[in-house]
């Protein structure tokens, strides 16, 4: 202990300090043995003269030993600080043995709060801050059309694409494939089954730098010659294929040989998700069909191109494009976007949001450990005292007080780290179809960094405030007498609370408000009955389909027959969209009115698609089995539609044309159809859905071009459909085994579509209530340790009579004050920051006084309680016991 | 003190050293009065070397060092042996022994000739 403490002043040992202690000893030394060499008979100075000479060169002998010195100290410095750290983590361990209950808290608040830090950072990581996978991933971009209004939007025309390609000189490579992965249905197997993919014109692999587990990239000449070749997946390889070798092998998607010349590899496809790239060659467009924008266009630009660079380069191009062609009405520009940000542009709002919010997690089970240290340091202060009378520097001992709280938080790291591990995955499983880029998320080495970067900073964040503070008010202990020191801890203690507090309201408004629009929400009247709603969906891609009009539709009236005549089945409809699937919209002609110019859903529809899904009738008269391919053209609207279009009219009667959606079926001219009818408006998006609800629909059998994939919707009497999807799906399946059916409820593909607003909320309210619970905890705490400090104060006042309730309540009172300052300082904050939520909420203003009356109730509530717990006990003290106690 | 001379010297003067600390404290003049008597004036540095050397071995922690006050009430700096040290100077006193009986029974023999 002893020659531990020399080393210790070794440390702080400075260039002057050694010339001091060289000077001092060879001073010393010569004085000894000059006295020694008087006392054998030489007068004094030359005495002095030998002791010299016997010592050598003293210039030199000083900057020798001068040179030892510093590389000793050197040396020893480093030996010193191993060894102290050593030390101080046996001290922490034996502590941390005494005190099993505290340890344990401790690592299971910094476990809880490091795991979901762990977790949420991973996925941000991942998401957000991790570059494509490809090469050169800087280089690649999206393609964004720029409207004559408003923002730039991710889909181009395939006519505009071809312009851009065939005239830039910023980029190496361009590609463009359908808006969204679609069902391909897969047959020549014992039953046809559907999977997602995409149609692709350009090399959108090769421009990518995809790399390919078998096969090439095919070439812009085998993609002309061959108007079927594919691209797939890994996965679908592996498990549809069997690995089979490339040359030559085809399989059948939507009812035509494709020949398979490439092999995707698994965590590369783009877009995600996909498992058939069908590569088509160009397929020549112009004039109005610039206007028909299904596609998203992926580049490479050529090396050290800038982004705006590549947009005035195609900016130039299209404008171009608009001299030429009036009619571009989304050719006013060309966006050039990162490939990766827009990828996740989606994800980035909402996952910053929760990223925030775990990190406040975090921050509140700090401040919370650092309270608890704060109320122990001031029961270790005696101990703390004596070690500093004893010779102990402060520096030491906040050291030592802080490697026990880093241990802990090592080891809640480790916890923690445990948790992501696991957490990770299981919410990988749940949120990959929801959150961009989330497919391949996993812990590694990066994220295992990062946990412990964090636990580091948790354990300093929590430890260092007590640590100064107890070294500090230790060495007051030594001065003063030992009892009557009044230390801050109440005062910092309370601060830290009410620093908890706050954050616990930031996070239980922002859950609150999130609640109540996820609840708005999904109240909304859909305009339709979901409940007891089963969906058949049936693409008719078998070849004998493909030009035969009549075949289509008889196809579609067995399925009815078939279905109607399942068991428990109350009403069959059928239609190219249904509500949650998807949509189409075109531009409309109402007779040479201008004032009407805006675009209208489009929907063909069969069976009593009315009835089935309870859509109520306005007027008029419903669409029915009377209106086939031969009577009068005839359309049911909306009732936004009828309002819109014809205002304070009666819509019966009126024509309407729709220009983009039946031109092509009708040889380029669309024919007027006859107003028959008005619905309600229907949200067909899913609860979400509160854009555009003028709608206009038309009898499946007048268009029967159209009419090759529809979704049957199928009311249950009992409404239970889940339970009739396998009958169902076998009745359909057995119509035509080369046909794939998929069916579903339609709550449940509801809820698919409400599934990332639904993630975001689980997510925030289970971090709100985890703040919640830690901010009570926090208060339980403090108040148990105010309490335990006077309970000497509180027996002797009741010994004397006084009422013990009220010493009780003094301290709760105390206590409460600062839950309140900390809770009033929270509203401001939650107020004045309120914005960050803006665009997550719908229905409820952010600024709703309803979420921070309920957020301060809450917190009321939940800090009472945990106050309620040590004042009671208190209260109920034996006087004698607690004198006894003292 | 030549150049050539210094390493042996330097490893022969530690190992004295810690011999010299084997039995009690000692302070820097101490040694060097030691050294002097015990080799009755065959051995005999500059007292400087025994400074830097005392250095050495503290870097290595085979001594530690703390100021304290001699019989005659003078302030000195006081070296100790440490656990480490005692183990060191075992270890090399043996080997310095047996080197040198080596060396002395090779040079108390005739010439030798190979074969």
């Amino acid at each position: 202990m002893n020659g531990y403490r020399r080393f210790l002043r070794l440390l702080g040992r400075t260039e002057r300090d050694r010339a001091r202690e060289t000077d001092d000893e060879i001073e010393a030394h010569l004085e000894m043995r000059t006295a020694d060499l008087v006392a054998a008979g030489h007068d004094d100075e030359e005495a002095r003269r030998i002791a010299l000479e016997r010592f050598g060169d003293l210039e030199e002998a000083r900057r020798r030993i001068g040179s030892e010195a510093s590389r000793r100290d050197r040396h020893l410095g480093w030996v010193d600080r191993v060894d102290g750290v050593r030390r101080d983590l046996i001290v922490a361990f034996r502590r941390m043995r005494k005190r099993p209950g505290h340890a344990a808290l401790s690592v299971g608040i910094f476990g809880a709060g490091i795991g979901l830090t762990t977790v949420m950072f991973t996925f941000v990581d991942h998401v957000l801050l991790r570059p494509l996978p490809f090469p050169e991933p800087d280089r690649l971009v999206a393609l964004y059309s720029v409207p004559e209004e408003g923002e730039p939007f991710a889909w181009v025309s395939m006519g505009n694409w071809y312009d851009w390609r065939d005239g830039s000189r910023t980029l190496e490579a361009t590609a463009i494939h359908s808006q969204e992965p679609f069902d391909v249905t897969v047959s020549g197997f014992e039953e046809a089954f559907t999977v997602p993919g995409v149609t692709v014109y350009g090399p959108l692999l090769r421009t990518l730098g995809v790399p390919l587990v078998a096969g090439a990239h095919p070439s812009a000449a085998e993609i002309a010659a061959e108007d079927a070749l594919v691209a797939v997946s890994e996965s679908f390889w592996r498990q549809t294929l069997a690995e089979a070798p490339l040359d030559g092998r085809t399989v059948t998607l939507d009812g035509r040989p494709n020949r398979v010349v490439a092999v995707v590899r698994d965590g590369f496809a783009h877009p995600e998700g996909v498992d058939v790239w069908l590569f088509r060659p160009p397929r020549p467009q112009g004039g109005a069909a610039r206007n028909n924008i299904n596609f998203r266009a992926v580049g490479r630009l050529t090396p050290e191109t800038t982004l705006a660079q590549a947009e005035a380069d195609l900016s130039s191009i299209a404008d171009g494009i608009r001299a030429t062609d009036p009619e571009a009405i989304y050719s006013w520009g060309v966006a050039v976007r990162p490939l990766g940000g827009a990828l996740v542009a989606d994800a980035r709002g909402y996952l910053g949001v929760l990223m925030g919010a775990v990190t406040l997690v975090l921050l509140i089970g700090c401040a919370n450990l650092a309270a608890l240290g704060f109320a122990r340091g001031t029961e270790r202060a005696d101990e703390l005292a004596l070690r500093l009378s004893l010779g102990a520097r402060r520096p030491r001992l906040v050291r030592q007080l802080l490697t026990e709280e880093i241990l802990l938080a090592a080891l809640g790291g480790v916890v923690g780290v445990v948790l992501s591990w696991w957490g990770t995955g299981a919410l990988v499983d749940v949120v990959s179809h929801i959150v961009p880029r989330s497919r391949g998320v996993a812990f590694d080495g990066r994220i295992a960094a990062f946990a412990a970067f964090v636990s580091l900073g948790a354990g300093v964040g929590a430890g260092l405030p007590p640590a100064l503070r107890a070294a500090r008010f230790g060495a007051g202990r030594a001065q003063a007498s030992a009892r009557t020191v009044r230390g801050t801890g109440g005062l910092v203690g309370g601060g830290l609370v009410a620093a908890e507090v706050a954050l616990t309201v930031l996070l239980l408004t922002g859950g609150g408000l999130l609640l109540m629009s996820f609840g708005a929400v999904v109240s909304r009247d859909l305009g339709y009955d979901p409940a007891g709603v089963a969906t058949v969906q049936v693409a008719l891609t078998a070849p004998e389909y493909r030009d035969d009009d009549e075949r289509v539709l008889d196809y579609w009236r067995s399925l009815r027959r078939s279905l109607e005549s399942r068991p428990g089945v109350e009403a069959f409809g059928l239609g190219i969209w249904v509500p949650t699937g998807g949509g189409g919209t075109g531009f409309i002609d109402l007779g040479g009115d201008p004032s009407w110019d805006a675009g209208a859903g489009y929907r063909a529809v069969g069976g009593d698609y009315f009835a089935a899904l309870r859509i109520p009738l306005v007027r008029g008269r419903l669409l029915g089995e009377g209106d086939g391919p031969g009577t009068e053209l005839v359309t049911v609207v909306s009732r936004s539609m009828a309002e819109a279009a014809w205002p304070g009219q009666d819509p019966i009667g009126r024509r309407v044309r729709a220009l983009s959606m039946e031109s092509y079926w009708f040889g380029g001219e669309a024919p007027w159809r006859t107003v028959v009818g008005v619905v309600e408006d229907v949200r067909h998006f899913g609860y979400e859905d509160d854009e555009q609800f003028e709608e206009m629909y038309v009898p499946h059998e007048q268009i029967p071009g159209m009419a090759r994939s529809m979704t049957a919707v199928v009311r249950l009497r009992d409404g239970r459909p889940a339970r009739a999807l396998s009958d169902l799906r076998r009745a359909a399946q057995s119509l035509d085994p080369a046909l794939a059916v998929q069916v579903a409820t339609l709550d449940d593909r509801l809820a698919r579509l409400l599934a990332e607003r639904r993630m975001i909320v689980t997510l925030l309210t289970t971090f709100a209530v985890a703040a919640l619970l830690l901010a009570s905890f926090g208060v339980y705490g403090v108040i148990s340790y105010a309490v335990a400090r006077r309970t000497r104060e509180m027996a002797i006042r009741s010994a004397l009579g006084a009422r013990r309730s009220g010493v009780v309540t003094l301290v709760v009172r105390d206590a409460m004050r600062w839950v309140v300052l900390g809770g009033s300082i929270g509203l401001a904050v939650a107020v004045s920051i309120r914005g960050v939520l803006d665009s997550l909420l719908v229905e409820v203003k952010s600024g709703d006084p309803v979420a921070y009356g309920a957020a301060a109730a809450c917190l009321a509530l939940a800090t009472l309680a945990a106050a309620a717990v040590p004042a009671v006990r208190a209260s109920r003290l034996e006087p004698l016991r607690a004198l006894r106690e003292e | 003190m030549s150049e050539e001379a210094l390493p042996l010297l330097k490893g022969t003067l530690e190992l004295l050293i810690l011999k010299g600390l084997s039995v009690e404290p000692l302070h820097g003049y101490g040694l060097a009065l030691w050294m002097e008597r015990g080799s009755e004036g065959t051995i005999v540095a500059e007292d400087s070397a025994i400074y830097q050397a005392l250095r050495r071995l503290e870097g290595k922690r085979f001594v530690e060092a703390e100021w304290g006050v001699t019989e005659n009430n003078r302030r000195a700096r006081f070296y100790r042996l440490t656990p480490r040290g005692r183990t060191h100077l075992d270890r090399e006193a043996r080997t310095w022994t047996r080197y040198v009986d080596s060396v002395s029974g090779l040079l108390s023999q005739g010439g030798g000739s190979p074969g």
